[in-house]
C-alpha cells in the first residue's frame, strides 16, 4: 500500500513545482575550468603536444585548427548560455551513463553539457564536449531517442570527424581547385559530409543495439527532425480570453487576413480559404482542427536559419568549423514536394538533372540533411539484425516529463533574455494552458509584453529582432496579432494583464513596479507614482524598493 | 587621427565614483591575416585594453572594478548568474534605442550621429539588478569595448609610391584601419542608462591612443552631476 502510495505521489511531487512557481535554473557549485580558461593559453599549449594527437597537419594547419575551435568554444562558455551542475546536465549525462556502461573510459574522455539555445540541435566538439540545447530535448518522446543522439554525437568525437573535415577542407585547399568558388568548395566537401553523418548514425546504431535502449527509436529520433520547429509544434491561443482591449473589436477583427504570398504559399485546398479570424482567435489546438487550417496570408512565413551559436554576434571565420550538429531538417519536405510535382515539360534526364542539384542545394542549405536516406539505412540494420526489444525509458518516465517540462520553461527564460519579447511571451501564455495558476508564467508573459510595448516604437512596430527559430503559423499569426494593435492599445493592452495578473497574484512585486513603469510611459504620472507608492508601503523590502522611491522622488 | 564622437547623458544621475566594467571586449579585424591570428591578436589586445582602461579610470578618479572571466575563481558563479546577463541587456538596451554599440561596417561607421546631446529620455532595463549595487557598493555597471577593421594598404598609394616615391613614402606608414570605442554605462538602481559613447577614428587601437579616448570617457561620466 505505501508502495502504491509512493508511486503515485513522487511523480506528482516532482510536478508540484509547476502549478504553482517556477524559479529559473541557475549555475550553481564551483565554475568549471572550462567556463574560465583562456582560449589562446589552451590553444598553444595544445599546439607544444600537437605531436602527441598524431593530427597528421603542418604546425601552421594545427595552430589553426586549436585555435579557432577553441576560441568558438570559449565564446559558448562565457556567453553565459551553458548550464552547468543542474537537473538538465545531470539528466542527460545518466543517459550517457547507461549508454557507456561498458565503455567508463570514453565516458570520463567526454563532457556533456546542456545549453539555454533553443534552437533544435546538438554538437560535437573535438576535445569530447557534447551540447545538448534545451531546444532539441524539448521536442523528444523518449529517453532513447535522447540516447540516439547521444550516441551519435558520441561517435563524431570516437570517429574524429571535426579533424577529418578539417583535413579535407585543407586538401581542397592545397589542391587549388575552385579556389574562387564557395560554391564548388561546399560541393566538394559535402561528399565527405554526407559519410561522416551516415557513419555517425551507423556507429550510434550499434551504442544503441548493445544498450538496454529501444533501438526502434532511433527511427523516430530521426523522423522527429523533420517536424521540430513545424505546425504540428505550435498552439493557437485564444487571445479574447486572455487580452481585454476596451479600444478593439475582437468580433470585428480580420487580422493578418490577406492573400497568401506566391513564393510562400502553404495553402491546401477550400479549407486554407476557410482560415478565419475565428480560428485563431479561439484558440484552436492544430490536434483540434484542420492541419492546414492554420496558414494564413500575410503572416510572415520567413524561415530564420538560427546558427548554433546563437547569442555571438559574428560569422568569424571557423567559428563552426569543429562542431558536428544534429539539427533540425528543415527544407527536406518542400524540396521534395517540388521535385515531385514537377512541371511535366522537361526531358527525364534533365528532371534527374534538376533534382540531383536540387537535393545537392538542399544539402548545402541544411545544416543535417538527407533524413530520408537515413532512416531506411537505420530501418535496413534493424530488419536485418532483428534486435531484442528494448526500452523507451530506462530511469524513469515521469522523469523524462520533468525533463521536458523544465526545458519548456527554460525557453520562456532564454527567449526573454535574447530580447525575443514576443516569442517568450507566447511560449509563457502556451504553457499557462497547462498551468493556469503558476506565478512565473504570468509574470514572465506580463514582462515579456511589456517590455515589446516600451521597445516596440524603436523596432518600426514589426519587430527586427531575433525571434528564435521559425516554429510555424500559430506564431506568425500571434505576431501579426500584435503588430496589428497601435502603440496605444498595446499599452492599453499590457496594463489590463498587469492589474489582472497583479490581482491573482497579489505577492508578485514585479507586477506592480511594471504598472508604475508603464502608467508612467502612458503619461499617467499620478498613477505612476501611486503604484510605487503601494509598491513600497506593501514591499519595504522588495528587490525593486530602491527603484520605487528613486522614482518617488 | 580623425575623431567622431557621439555621446549621451542623464544629467539627473547622482555623481560616478566607483563603476564595475563587465568583460571589457576588443575585436581586431585585421583582413591581412588568417583567422586564428586575429583571434589571437584580439585577445592579447584585450589585454592591453583591461589595463589602460584601468589606469584611465583612476587618472579620472573613478574607482574601477574590472570583471572578466578569466580573472574568476571557481566560485564566483554570480558572474555567470548575473553581470552576463546584465552586459546583454546593456548593450542590448542601446541597441534597440538606436544606438549603433555594435560591430562596424564603414557604412555603419559613416551613419554615427557626432554630436553630444542630453537623454530625453534615457533607455531603460530593468530592475532585476538593483541588489547588486549593494554586492559591489555602486550601483553603476558598464560595458566597454574597442572593434577594428583594419584593411591592406590601398592601391592607389602603391600607385603614389612608383610615381613620387620619396614624398610618399610617409604613406606606407599610414595604417588603413577604422576603429571604434563604445561605452555604456547604467545605474542598476534606477534601471536607467546614465552615459553611453561610441567615438570612432581612422587608425589602429593601440597602447598609444586608447589612453586618451578612455580618459576621456571617464572623465566625460566623472562630470556627471546631479542637478
Amino acid at each position: 500500500m505505501l508502495l502504491l502510495l509512493a508511486t503515485w505521489t513522487l511523480p506528482n511531487a516532482s510536478f508540484a513545482q509547476f502549478s504553482k512557481n517556477y524559479t529559473p535554473i541557475k549555475l550553481s557549485g564551483d565554475v568549471p575550468i572550462e567556463f574560465r580558461q583562456s582560449a589562446r593559453d589552451l590553444s598553444l599549449k595544445e599546439l607544444e603536444e600537437r605531436d602527441k594527437k598524431q593530427l597528421k597537419l603542418s604546425r601552421k594547419e594545427s595552430k589553426e585548427y586549436f585555435t579557432l575551435s577553441n576560441y568558438a568554444q570559449n565564446r559558448l562558455f562565457r556567453s553565459g548560455i551553458v548550464y552547468h551542475n543542474d537537473e538538465l546536465t545531470e539528466y542527460v549525462n545518466s543517459v550517457a551513463q547507461i549508454l557507456l556502461v561498458n565503455d567508463p573510459k570514453l565516458k570520463q574522455e567526454l563532457k556533456i553539457f546542456v545549453t539555454r539555445s533553443t534552437f533544435p540541435n546538438a554538437s560535437s566538439w573535438r576535445n569530447g564536449c557534447i551540447f545538448f540545447n534545451i531546444g532539441l530535448i524539448k521536442y523528444l518522446d523518449s529517453e532513447a531517442q535522447l540516447a540516439f543522439i547521444l550516441a551519435h554525437e558520441i561517435t563524431h568525437y570516437v570517429r574524429r570527424h571535426s579533424l577529418l573535415k578539417f583535413r579535407n577542407e585543407k586538401s581542397i585547399e592545397r589542391q587549388g581547385v575552385f579556389r574562387h568558388d564557395e560554391v564548388e568548395q561546399m560541393l566538394a566537401s559535402m561528399k565527405y559530409s554526407r559519410e561522416r553523418e551516415l557513419e555517425a548514425d551507423l556507429d550510434g546504431m550499434e551504442m544503441l543495439l548493445t544498450s538496454p535502449y529501444d533501438p526502434v527509436e532511433a527511427i523516430s529520433a530521426l523522423e522527429l527532425l523533420r517536424t521540430v520547429g513545424k505546425d504540428t509544434n505550435t498552439v493557437n491561443l485564444d487571445l479574447t480570453s486572455i487580452f481585454r482591449i476596451d479600444s478593439l473589436d475582437f468580433d470585428s477583427l480580420d487580422i493578418c487576413q490577406t492573400e497568401p504570398e506566391e513564393e510562400e504559399e502553404v495553402a491546401f485546398g477550400e479549407e486554407a480559404k476557410t482560415t478565419s479570424k475565428a480560428y485563431y482567435l479561439t484558440g484552436l489546438d492544430n490536434d483540434e482542427s484542420p492541419q492546414d487550417s492554420t496558414v494564413s496570408g500575410s503572416a510572415k512565413l520567413e524561415k530564420k536559419n538560427v546558427g548554433f551559436i546563437e547569442e555571438g554576434e559574428g560569422e568569424e571565420e571557423g567559428d563552426q568549423e569543429e562542431e558536428e550538429e544534429m539539427p533540425a531538417e528543415e527544407e527536406e519536405e518542400e524540396e521534395e514536394e517540388e521535385t515531385e510535382e514537377g512541371t511535366g515539360e522537361e526531358p527525364e534526364a534533365d528532371q534527374e538533372e534538376i533534382a540531383e542539384e536540387e537535393e545537392d542545394l538542399t544539402y548545402l542549405l541544411s545544416t543535417h540533411p538527407a533524413i530520408k536516406e537515413r532512416v531506411a539505412v537505420i530501418q535496413e540494420i534493424l530488419d536485418s539484425r532483428k534486435p531484442r526489444p528494448g526500452q523507451k525509458f530506462l530511469l524513469d518516465a515521469a522523469k523524462f516529463e520533468r525533463i521536458k517540462l523544465l526545458t519548456r520553461f527554460e525557453s520562456v527564460q532564454y527567449y526573454y533574455r535574447v530580447f525575443s519579447y514576443r516569442r517568450a511571451a507566447y511560449e509563457a501564455l502556451v504553457l499557462m494552458r497547462e498551468f493556469p495558476n503558476n506565478q512565473y508564467l504570468h509574470l514572465m508573459a506580463a514582462k515579456s509584453l511589456y517590455w515589446y510595448a516600451y521597445y516596440r516604437d524603436d523596432w518600426g512596430g514589426s519587430g527586427n529582432l531575433e525571434e528564435g527559430e521559425y516554429a510555424g503559423p500559430a506564431i506568425d499569426h500571434w505576431y501579426c496579432f500584435l503588430d496589428y494593435l497601435d502603440q496605444d492599445q498595446t499599452q492599453e493592452m499590457v496594463l489590463n494583464l498587469l492589474e489582472d495578473y497583479g490581482k491573482q497574484f497579489p505577492d508578485e512585486d514585479e507586477l506592480l513596479i511594471l504598472k508604475g513603469r508603464l502608467l508612467r510611459q502612458m503619461d499617467q504620472k499620478k498613477a505612476s507614482k501611486e503604484a510605487f507608492r503601494a509598491y513600497v508601503d506593501r514591499f519595504p523590502k522588495g528587490a525593486h524598493v530602491e527603484f520605487a522611491k528613486r522614482q518617488l522622488k | 587621427m580623425n575623431i567622431q564622437k557621439s555621446e549621451a547623458y542623464n544629467s539627473k544621475a547622482p555623481k560616478v565614483e566607483k563603476i564595475v566594467s563587465i568583460e571589457p571586449s576588443v575585436g581586431l579585424s585585421d583582413v591581412r591575416k588568417r583567422a586564428e591570428n586575429r583571434y589571437l591578436i584580439s585577445d592579447k589586445s584585450e589585454k592591453v585594453f583591461n589595463k589602460v582602461l584601468a589606469q584611465s579610470a583612476k587618472r579620472a578618479g573613478i574607482e574601477m572594478v574590472l570583471l572578466d572571466a578569466e580573472s574568476l575563481t571557481s566560485d564566483d558563479v554570480l558572474y555567470f548568474n548575473e553581470l552576463l546577463p546584465l552586459r546583454t541587456q546593456i548593450l542590448g538596451s542601446n541597441f534597440l534605442k538606436e544606438v549603433e554599440i555594435k560591430r562596424p561596417s564603414s557604412s555603419s561607421l559613416e551613419a554615427l550621429v557626432p554630436t553630444h546631446r542630453v537623454f530625453e529620455e534615457a533607455p531603460n532595463i530593468s530592475s532585476q539588478w538593483s541588489h547588486l549595487a549593494n554586492v559591489y557598493g555602486t550601483p553603476y555597471f558598464a560595458v566597454h569595448g574597442v572593434y577594428s577593421e583594419i584593411r591592406p594598404t590601398e592601391a592607389y598609394v602603391w600607385l603614389f609610391l612608383c610615381v613620387f616615391p620619396p614624398a610618399t613614402l610617409i604613406y606606407l606608414f599610414d595604417v588603413n584601419a577604422e576603429s571604434v570605442f563604445y561605452t555604456a554605462v547604467v545605474d542598476v538602481t534606477s534601471g536607467e542608462v546614465v552615459y553611453r559613447e561610441i567615438r570612432s577614428f581612422s587608425d589602429k587601437p593601440t597602447r598609444h591612443n586608447l589612453p586618451s579616448i578612455t580618459y576621456d570617457s571617464f572623465a566625460v561620466l566623472k562630470k556627471i552631476r546631479k542637478k
